[in-house]
């Protein structure tokens, strides 16, 4: 429902999915956003990440650092679960949502 | 290093680049009126002035040219913008923005509103009819709406202790003007229409950080600037210019004159790298910090524009600065040395969903 749409809404419905690791969300985008594309837009994707975290609507459950080289050696990987409140702003974004033409 | 302390370590980056963008928002503030105060004595506006006021008296004068700057300063700003949206990459992630205008286009076109016609012309309004230090005062108290609308209404949560440090800061800067308020009030001078003006600037500035802050929660920021300003452009550049126009005000005369005459160009350049830069920093500290820190912080540009107008130009600040200053210092402070849990989400802690 939100693919396309701005970045966070569809962070939230990947999360609202089930507990997910940062990298597998970052990946996920990357294939359907064509200008998410590289490392850089990797680390943008990450940030928007972490200001839907610092808001409320997703809560941190795990971290471990990369040693497998699944998204980058070294860095700090997270899992995140939605939360009550992000469920409900998820909520109010499909009620309100800009109808696409077919 | 264990994963845990690789994380509180991002959490403890994540807090520092919150806060370094609230402080270089207040020092791109501060520096913005020296083109923002240039403006007043610079070919187009002082022609304009010259050739409105003799119509429309002195104050309708001085609002009309508020009016004119406001639109040249938010048409380079929104230039910049542009520029850096460009650089960053973020021209599709404004356009799936901009569509959705219920969850975000809403609360970015408020934010233009409520921060163009209505703070800036109160703020206007209170220099023209109560003073200009009764008009820098009644700006610098929004943070304090801003902190209360976004507690009430956008579910932030702040602790004692940053509230503490938010309140220092505004009363610091405040005193900066203490004096000439004094002077001002003594005077007998104040209207109707200033305080009407103060109010307005007040919670126009108020309104915007609440509407940012909703705004931010499901935007990209670089989307979110770029919206408002561009909104900005739009009202003043298609509704009010073009209504002062049909209305018999000369608005569009003068309008060529921006990109004819290089010293007007410079400044107006100037002032668009510091405004659009200013924006920049103020929708990324909002979403890394809450909204009351970072308005809190951008109180600080009274200080800084005090300071650079005394380097700048030799006007001396009044000796309130001083205890002003001090006051600031340790309200950063506390702010500051809060405890980083209390800062892990801006809602306070939250319930995973079932």
């Amino acid at each position: 429902m939100m693919e396309g749409r701005p970045i966070k809404f569809r962070l939230l419905e990947l999360f609202s999915e089930g507990e997910k690791w940062n990298y597998e969300v970052i990946k996920q985008l990357q294939s359907e956003y064509k200008d998410f594309k590289g490392d850089y837009k990797g680390n943008v994707i990450n940030f928007n990440i972490i200001e839907i975290a610092t808001a409320g609507f997703i809560i941190q459950r795990e971290s471990k650092i990369d040693t497998d080289n699944v998204y980058r050696e070294g860095s700090l990987l997270m899992k995140y679960s939605i939360s009550t409140l992000g469920v409900e702003q998820l909520e109010r974004l499909k009620k309100n949502l800009y109808k696409r033409r077919k | 290093m264990d994963a845990e302390e690789m994380r509180l370590r991002s959490r403890h980056k994540r807090i520092k680049y919150g806060y370094i963008m609230g402080v270089f928002l207040a020092l791109l503030w501060g520096l913005w009126y020296v083109p923002g105060s240039l403006m007043w004595v610079i070919d187009p506006f002082v022609s304009f002035y010259n050739n409105v006021s003799l119509t429309y008296g002195d104050t309708g004068g001085m609002i009309l040219t508020a009016v004119l700057i406001s639109a040249a300063n938010a048409l380079f700003a929104t230039i910049v913008l542009f520029i850096w949206n460009i650089y960053m990459g973020k021209l599709h992630e404004i356009k799936r923005t901009v569509v959705e205008i219920k969850s975000v286009g809403k609360y970015l076109f408020a934010a233009a509103v409520c921060a163009g016609p209505m703070a800036v012309f109160g703020s206007y309004l209170a220099t023209g009819f109560a003073g200009a230090a009764f008009s820098a005062v009644a700006a610098l108290a929004f943070p304090l709406v801003t902190t209360i609308l976004t507690t009430k209404f956008a579910g932030q949560r702040l602790s004692g202790r940053a509230i503490t440090g938010i309140v220092m800061v505004v009363i610091g800067c405040m005193c900066i003007y203490m004096i000439g308020l004094l002077d001002e009030l003594k005077s007998g001078n104040m209207r109707a229409m200033g305080y009407i003006g103060g109010l307005l600037a007040i919670l126009g500035w108020g309104l915007e950080g609440l509407v940012i802050a909703k705004g931010m929660d499901v935007g990209d920021p670089d989307a979110g600037f770029h919206i408002k300003m561009f909104s900005e452009v739009f009202i003043w550049w298609i509704v009010v210019l073009p209504v002062l126009f049909i209305a018999g005000v000369p608005v569009f005369n003068y309008v060529g004159e921006f990109f004819t005459n290089p010293s007007t160009l410079l400044v107006l350049i100037c002032s668009g790298f510091a405004f659009g830069f200013c924006t920049i920093c103020y929708y990324k500290a909002y979403p890394m910090i809450g909204a009351g820190r970072a308005a809190g912080l951008s109180a600080m540009n009274a200080m800084v524009a005090v300071i650079v107008l005394f380097v700048l130009t030799g006007a001396v600040p009044a000796w309130t600065i001083v205890f002003g200053g001090i006051l600031c210092t340790i309200g950063i402070i506390t702010m500051v040395y809060e405890k980083e849990e209390n800062l892990e989400s801006i809602r306070g802690e939250q319930e995973v969903a079932e």
